[in-house]
């Protein structure tokens, strides 16, 4: 008997793991390091795996003491997928089990482009590093990282087997609690996908031109500053960040300051 | 948001007649008129990075007005249209002698694409102009390549049009007419070597050179012209399908063009069959000369045993190497040891070095480099030595430039710098000096032709510097070097590799890369005194003084992306890595140099600590 899927799939109608209907064993087992965070880090994971598009998923926040995370503990206390463990949990019986250290945020559709990325590789394990972040999250097939438990190192075997992908968290929206999301340019799959409301635009129109034109103007302006980065990366040269960059700002002068002010007002209100 | 326009140096004249008699659409965008005397007009609120205009024009009074302008233009952003107008100005329209460069600059000026037709350049010298000469101009404003070397002063001869393959790389080339053939008794040959039989033997006068005469034998093919054939344009990623090479693309002796070979780039391999071309194996064989100098990845089958003694064992055992299946990581290896080969071969240089010594003449020298190695490690010097001593060019000159050390103050720089089998050259600086005076201090303890920035901590190919200095020699650019595509990070264990967009014209090269030469240098003022971004400087040195700057393949240098040191002393990853993982083409487990570099693992190679998966035995306690 042809399945319900094949059918819709026929009518254009294809579903992800993360969007099919839920089972008894959620798709995603999270477990968040806590383990000498801040409570306000494991609080900020937790909120932003809330806010995911994707909710098909258990947590298991590891590590952390009850007289540390008083305040959480109560928070999601009534949310039966969260559950508090003192040291690390087995596989749960899930299709993906994510590893996010606490302090660790994942954008609105990060769950699904992790698991997309990890489909459309083929690999068993994909690690992110995140700006910021002293650990990686690191997302695996769970039967595979099950398997691999049993019989000895899951990383080396992966590694020895080349089945293990690095990425840059920021690529799937993923960034450090204490520091701005980051800004996707590139739609990369569904890690910057949204509801679109299409709307059908004259390209004939002068309006329609500039603002195209005024849009291409800012992404390339963001490409330089990228690229920018990039060269200052490969030469050893960190960016400059909290005191140490606004000092730097300030030394630059109080018209600088103000355009930048500006500018960035400007941006605030157009955006 | 609406572009403005900007017009300086118009006043309150009016700018739609210039922009009209320009045959250009002069669109009702709001206009800046700005005061080249007025310091506030140049002031700006938006950064550098957002200043957006629509057309920017520029009106001066004279050339040297427009050049003292230069300067207020430097923060002006971009704009979608810049016009310059000196009024009264008509370059080139008279010059005191039409010497060759003259000519170039009116061919530049004088140079357009005619739609339908082509490229067409007029060069009205308004009295006699040098028909050579205009050629040689209106062909160099038409080739996208730099002025090469040439034969390094050998001038060759032709007694037949059908030689004139011979002279690719000789910029005063010439067929050789009865009265060339016949000088007076009180002047000199024009060239050096003449390729053909001439009709009667060569009048001889006493103290006077006479041209060697040679032959081609019907198994010598003639050199590539790499102005036109290269290795540019190669790409490590060719998505195409495979490609057939055809009779009937070699029948007549045609050499490959450039069309041809920007058609065939974006195929993986072209297959030869040898026994399609048993009565074309000369012009196969030329064919493949210049297939293999450009790199282009061969899958070939039945070659006759004559096409390889005409190109080489060495070359017909490089082309058999490529394997359809293979990475492409590894075709372009291939490709670059094909290439590699036939520039030693059929670069007009070497092409003519082969025959002077088959002939017993005097074979112009190889240029030496002089590789410029400055470091603040002394736990450095040893490896950074060991990677120059590997180096396959000759003849080389080692400048180590010890940035606040001395060889008396560690035993291991002592030993590393007495064990040195080469040319090497130690200059000592103090720890305060600036970095780019301790590259400049280097740079004039440099006897070279050719100055090559190399590393203390990076990895580097054994042919890194042939490469960089063949790939100097068939661009024409004043900077040559490679991308950043290889990266080990040594917190992940991992090495990753970038998109290339393959050998090209760029504006940006690595550092540790740099390759150019020495009177180069000196002309664009040596490094500048600064205490990083030494080579931004210079990238930026050579642009403004309309220098050529070409990357070359990317397999010749690994990055070492260090761990931090937290403070144990331990390693550690670097907070900000992830920007080494964005736009990653391909990555491996562990330290996995690209196949032109053999290396050993740096001494700490393990994952860091903090970077272990948290399903590693031993971590779930």
């Amino acid at each position: 008997m042809v399945s319900i899927t094949d059918d819709l799939a026929a009518l254009g109608i294809e579903l992800k793991p993360v969007h099919g209907p839920r089972t008894a064993s959620p798709l995603i087992g999270v477990v968040v390091r806590a383990e000498a965070a801040p409570e306000l880090a494991v609080a900020a994971t937790i909120a932003s795996l809330l806010t995911s598009a994707a909710q098909d998923f258990t947590v298991h926040v590891v590590g952390a003491s009850a007289a540390s995370t008083p305040r959480v503990r109560s928070w999601v206390g009534a949310d039966a997928r969260f559950h508090w463990l003192p040291t690390a949990a087995p596989p749960a019986a899930t299709t993906y089990t994510l590893v996010l250290p606490a302090g660790t945020r994942v954008g609105m559709y990060t769950l699904e482009a992790y698991v997309d990325a990890i489909r459309l590789t083929g690999a068993s394990c994909v690690r992110a590093l995140v700006d910021g972040q002293s650990a990686s999250a690191e997302l695996w097939d769970t039967a595979i990282l099950a398997r691999l438990q049993a019989t000895g190192d899951p990383e080396a075997a992966v590694r020895t087997s080349g089945t293990e992908r690095w990425v840059a968290g920021g690529s799937l929206g993923l960034h450090d609690y204490l520091r701005p999301a980051p800004r996707l340019h590139v739609r990369k799959g569904p890690a910057g996908r949204h509801d679109l409301t299409v709307v059908v635009r004259d390209a004939g129109d002068a309006g329609v031109r500039r603002d195209y034109e005024e849009r291409i103007r800012d992404l390339e302006s963001r490409l330089a500053r990228s690229e920018k980065a990039r060269r200052r990366m490969e030469a050893g040269v960190l960016p400059k960040r909290g005191a140490a960059r606004v000092y730097a700002a300030l030394r630059r002068g109080p018209a600088h300051v103000t355009g930048r002010a500006v500018t960035m007002l400007r941006r605030t209100r157009s955006s | 948001m609406t572009l403005t326009s900007v017009a300086v140096g118009f006043g309150s004249g009016p700018i739609a007649p210039l922009i009209t008699e320009l045959g250009l659409d002069y669109a009702a965008t709001p206009w800046q008129r700005r005061s080249t005397e007025d310091g506030a007009a140049w002031h700006h609120e938006t950064p550098r990075d957002t200043r957006w205009w629509g057309t920017y024009a520029v009106r001066a009074g004279s050339l040297a007005e427009a050049r003292s302008l230069l300067p207020l233009l430097r923060s002006e952003g971009k704009a979608h249209r810049f016009i310059l107008l000196i009024e009264g100005h008509a370059p080139h329209e008279e010059a005191d002698a039409w010497t060759p460069r003259h000519l170039v600059s009116k061919a530049a000026v004088a140079g357009k694409t005619v739609s339908g037709f082509g490229f067409a350049t007029v060069i009205d010298g308004g009295t006699w102009v040098t028909v050579h000469a205009a050629a040689t101009a209106a062909l160099r404003e038409a080739l996208e390549s730099g002025p090469t070397e040439g034969l390094g002063g050998l001038r060759v001869g032709i007694t037949d049009p059908g030689y004139r393959s011979w002279l690719a790389g000789d910029p005063v080339g010439s067929l050789m007419t009865p009265e060339l053939l016949n000088p007076e008794d009180d002047d000199i040959y024009a060239v050096d070597v003449i390729v053909g039989q001439p009709s009667s033997s060569l009048p001889r006068v006493e103290g006077r050179i006479t041209p060697t005469v040679w032959t081609p034998g019907p198994a010598d093919l003639p050199p590539v012209d790499t102005a036109v054939i290269s290795p540019r344009g190669f790409l490590p990623d060719a998505d195409g399908g495979i490609a057939e090479l055809v009779p009937a693309a070699v029948v007549g002796g045609g050499g490959l063009t450039e069309r041809e070979l920007a058609s065939l780039r974006n195929a993986p391999y072209l297959v030869v069959d040898g026994a399609r071309f048993q009565s074309l194996r000369y012009e196969l064989g030329a064919r493949l000369s210049q297939l293999a100098v450009a790199g282009v990845p061969m899958l070939a089958r039945d070659l006759p045993a004559d096409v390889g003694e005409m190109i080489g064992r060495d070359i017909v055992d490089l082309i058999g190497r490529f394997d359809p299946a293979e990475a492409p990581v590894q075709r372009e290896s291939k490709s670059i040891d094909l290439r590699r080969a036939a520039l030693e071969r059929f670069a007009p240089r070497q092409r003519w070095s082969l025959i002077l010594g088959e002939l017993d003449q005097c074979v112009p020298p190889e240029p030496t480099v002089s590789v410029l190695l400055a470091t603040r490690r002394p736990e450095r010097v040893g490896a950074a030595l060991a990677q120059v001593a590997q180096q396959s060019w000759e003849p080389l000159q080692v400048v180590l430039v010890l940035h606040g050390f001395t060889p008396a103050d560690h035993p291991s720089v002592r030993r590393a710098v007495e064990t040195y089998r080469g040319h090497l050259t130690v200059v000592t600086v103090p720890a305060g000096t600036v970095f780019g005076e301790a590259l400049n201090a280097g740079t004039r303890a440099a006897e070279g032709v050719y100055l090559a920035k190399m590393d203390d901590d990076d990895w580097y190919g054994a042919h890194h510097i042939r490469d960089l200095v063949r790939a100097a020699q068939h661009s024409g650019a004043q900077l040559v070097g490679s991308q950043v595509e290889f990266v080990y990070l040594e917190s992940l264990d991992i090495t990753t590799r970038r998109p290339s967009a393959g050998e090209r014209y760029t504006d940006h090269v690595a550092g540790g890369t740099m390759v150019l030469r020495l009177d180069d240098l000196r002309q664009l003022g040596g490094w500048r005194p600064v205490h990083r971004a030494v080579d931004r400087c210079l990238l930026q040195a050579v642009q403004a003084a309309a220098g050529r700057v070409y990357r070359s393949h990317g397999q010749n240098y690994l990055m070492h992306r260090h761990a931090a040191t937290d403070s144990h002393g331990g390693h550690t990853w670097n907070p900000e890595d992830s920007i080494f993982l964005q736009s990653v083409a391909e990555q491996w487990d562990g330290f996995a140099p690209p196949p032109q570099i053999t290396a050993r693992p740096p001494a700490f190679t393990g994952r860091s600590d903090d970077l272990s998966s948290y399903f590693t035995i031993g971590r779930q306690q």
